[in-house]
């Protein structure tokens, strides 16, 4: 086998094709085709896939797939086993390019500008910002020959050390404070071709953003402007734009139609405040769009720059009135706040033993109480603090399962939350196989030491317990011990339904 | 902390002879959920309820209410108008005008009619009133078009009025707004303003019977440029079509990315799992969570 020179030439680097060794590699009789095979793919192993002489693919089914259980020969065609033999082969870089095939779009020289002001809730693009950069996206490559260019207009509110709002990553309204510096990911993959961020102060203040958008408005003067038709985020800055600007709003739209005969070329259905009427009109300038207004990009890839020196507003924003005096975040009891609408919930099922440790985590942690179908039958918990298809659908952004196993009904019901943390005894259930992060240990012990870990932090920071009562500490300590020496009810926990 | 610093010298003030404030309240006719009849709207009887709050709390001699309806004089309005009435409103001002008459200069003849008499404090100096309509277009632009014209502060979305108090040269209000999650925010504002009440704020009480009979409705007939709204005839509304439910879009190069996507279950499958951890390393990462995501306070 000394004989037979490798496909790539050492010195040069240049492919070189070893014609013999590609015909031992297809003559499956020849005694010494499977090195000749390992040795086109270069790894150890048998090649199951490799380019024939005339570019065709060739495969060979006797190396791949495996010896089942009955003794039969069984080839796995979901891919996994494939992408495993191919990591380390010389396939692997055909494979990465087939992964992102999306065309990518420049528009050096655009007709027109659209320009979307995206809620960028928790610094973060939502499902709604890129419906809606995908109504821009329609909007402006109508005309092929003439297309427009999306703007996405992002506020950068200048955070301090002070910042009241900080901590907080609620939706539409605060998002400012949280926006990183470093700016917004995913936005050329939405379908923005340039970006502009606009420095505004942080927190609620939406004289200045209005100033800033009337400052990019005098030099862009974009044809249309559009922005998410909710809450205090959009809604209310569009509506302020839409008056300032003298047009009279599309608000609750919800889908668009070319038609010749308006205008702007687009006609649009906009629901009423009840949501029981419609009408149908031109497109205006300035819309605020519903959510699944319009399906998000998915096919290209834009180029997301950042806008041009001579096109961007420079200097100070002039603000008209300055009425709103944002005085900080009201720290609200999280007890009171509706399951549907929480944004941090924990909750319990069969496997906490201890509840009045589970209230106490809850209140230590700040979060909404909720629970499974099990707890509230058994009592444990009232029955507007149920989650799952017969209770609750809730939408928080980090739902805490503690001892819940997952039935399919509390799935459903945690759906739309962002990320899942499940504290259970149990490895195989299916709370574990959804969440996010799981912890396999007793229940009572991890909530014991969140309660121990969190107590501690806030002694550090606020140098005392903060709104917890001085006792807690006490009892928290002999949670903990308690907590590990309960091995007996990792074993009872396992197996419950939610 | 600045909070306390405003609560200090409005305290002594709202004792201080001749603080007399007048409430503006924009109410109009709601439509039943599932009857479709008319009735009292919900957030506008959310924002009488906050000025019939504030009332309360400050005197009736200190707090006055003037509410105000814009719309053709019927027995449905009537009816709904007596809503109101009945919440403990003495007296409601209607405007008459055709129901496609714009309502906005209407309200602005009569929001500025008492600057013109030349009593320039004597008008609202705050004007409260549902974000959106429950009948008609309800696209919820009025209050900020109205606090445009006025050149009035505009806040939207406000669940609660915490303290109102004379400043120097003026008026402040303390309000809370309803943010997203449940969470509040407590803004300061500057009145003149206009404030738009969100679904958050408490909600209305019931309407009484006698008090509803014994209100009085004080017609007159709208000022200003009865202008026709040209949007309600040229763009008239129709039912609303029911919005079919978004599908899942696969874009699959290949049959076998297609087949997966159409067997696939849902499931995570890629998150971390703590096997053979204490607590306190379980603890710990939970909380590294909880932080990256900024729900702990």
């Amino acid at each position: 086998m000394s004989d037979i020179v490798t496909e790539t030439g050492q010195d040069s680097g240049l492919p070189r094709r070893d014609p013999r060794l590609e015909w031992m590699a297809r003559n499956r009789l020849h005694p010494e085709h499977l090195t000749a095979l390992s040795r086109l793919s270069g790894t150890a192993g048998a090649v199951s896939e490799w380019m024939g002489p005339h570019g065709l693919i060739r495969r060979n089914p006797h190396a791949i797939g495996f010896v089942g259980p009955n003794g039969c020969k069984r080839i796995d065609r979901s891919g996994v086993q494939d992408g495993q033999g191919r990591a380390g082969g010389g396939q692997a870089g055909r494979t990465g390019a087939a992964q992102d095939s999306r065309r990518r779009v420049e528009i050096e020289a655009p007709a027109f500008w659209v320009a979307v002001v995206p809620d960028t809730a928790g610094g973060r693009l939502t499902d709604h910002d890129r419906d809606l950069l995908g109504l821009a996206r329609c909007v402006a490559d109508r005309l092929s020959e003439a297309p427009g260019a999306v703007l996405a207009v992002v506020f950068d509110a200048r955070a301090g050390a002070d910042d009241p709002l900080a901590g907080i990553g609620t939706d539409a309204g605060v998002d400012g404070a949280r926006a990183q510096p470093a700016g917004i990911d995913g936005l050329d993959e939405a379908g923005a071709d340039r970006v502009i961020r606009l420095p505004v102060p942080a927190g609620y203040a939406p004289e200045a953003r209005l100033a800033a958008l009337l400052a990019l408005e005098s030099t862009l003067t974009p044809r249309h402007w559009l922005l998410p038709d909710a809450g205090i985020g959009g809604g209310d800055l569009g509506r302020r734009l839409a008056v300032r600007l003298g047009e009279r709003p599309a608000t609750g739209l919800w889908r668009i139609d070319t038609d010749d005969a308006a205008e702007s070329g687009w006609m649009c259905l906009c629901r009423s405040g009840s949501g029981r009427q419609e009408r149908r009109r031109p497109l205006p300038r300035v819309a605020l769009a519903l959510a699944e207004c319009a399906e998000p990009v998915v096919a290209t890839r834009h180029a997301a720059d950042s806008l041009s020196a001579q096109l961007a507003p420079q200097g100070a924003f002039p603000v008209a009135r300055r009425g709103l005096e944002d005085l900080g975040a009201v720290a609200v009891d999280p007890a009171a706040i509706g399951l549907g609408e929480a944004e941090f919930i924990l909750a319990a099922g069969n496997g906490v033993k201890d509840w009045p440790g589970f209230h106490r985590a809850a209140e230590a942690l700040g979060a909404t109480e909720g629970a499974s179908r099990v707890a509230v039958d058994d009592g444990h918990m009232p029955r507007h603090r149920q989650v799952g298809a017969t209770g609750t659908f809730v939408s928080a952004r980090v739902y805490v399962a503690v001892g819940i196993s997952g039935a399919i009904q509390h799935l459903q019901g945690i759906q739309r939350c962002d990320r899942v943390v499940a504290i259970n005894a149990d490895p195989g259930c299916d709370m574990v196989k959804r969440a996010d992060l799981a912890v396999i240990a007793d229940a009572g012990a991890v909530i014991a030491a969140l309660v121990a870990a969190q107590v501690a932090v806030k002694k550090q920071g606020a140098g005392g317990g903060g709104e917890l009562n001085g006792d807690v500490e006490g009892e928290v300590a002999d949670q903990v011990e308690r907590g590990r020496q309960r091995p007996d009810a990792l074993s009872k926990e396992a197996r419950h339904v939610a | 902390m600045s909070l306390e610093r405003t609560r200090g010298p409005g305290d002594a003030g709202s004792r201080s002879a001749g603080a007399r404030l007048e409430i503006g309240v924009l109410v109009s006719v709601g439509r039943h959920g599932v009857t479709e009849r008319a009735r009292r709207a919900d957030l506008d009887a959310r924002a009488l309820e906050l000025a019939l709050a504030q009332r309360s709390q400050r005197g009736v001699g200190e707090v006055d209410i003037a509410a105000c309806h814009v719309g053709a004089s019927s027995d449905e309005t009537d009816a709904a108008l007596r809503d109101y009435l009945g919440m403990g409103l003495e007296r409601l001002s209607l405007l008459e005008a055709r129901e496609d008459v714009d309502a906005l200069p209407v309200l602005l003849d009569h929001l500025r009619g008492n600057e013109a008499e030349g009593d320039k404090a004597a008008g609202p100096r705050l004007v409260l009133c549902g974000t959106r309509a429950e009948q008609g277009e309800g696209s919820g632009v009025l209050p900020f078009a109205l606090a445009e014209a006025l050149g009035w502060t505009m806040v939207s979305g406000v669940a609660a009025i915490e303290a109102l108090e004379p400043d120097e040269g003026g008026w402040q209000a303390t309000v809370l707004q309803a943010l997203p999650r449940g969470q509040r925010r407590r803004l300061r504002v500057a009145l003149p303003a206009v404030i738009a009440v969100d679904t958050a704020a408490p909600m209305p009480r019931q309407s009484a019977f006698g008090p509803a009979r014994r209100g009085h409705i004080d017609r007159r007939p709208a000022g200003g440029e009865a202008r026709v709204d040209e949007a309600v005839t040229e763009w008239p509304l129709t039912a609303a079509k029911v919005r079919s439910k978004r599908l899942k879009i696969v874009t699959a190069t290949s049959a076998r990315d297609r087949f997966k996507a159409a067997a696939a279950k849902a499931q995570g499958g890629t998150g971390q799992v703590l096997t053979d951890v204490t607590p306190e390393q379980g603890a710990e990462a939970i909380l590294a969570l909880l932080r990256e995501e900024g729900v702990l306070r």
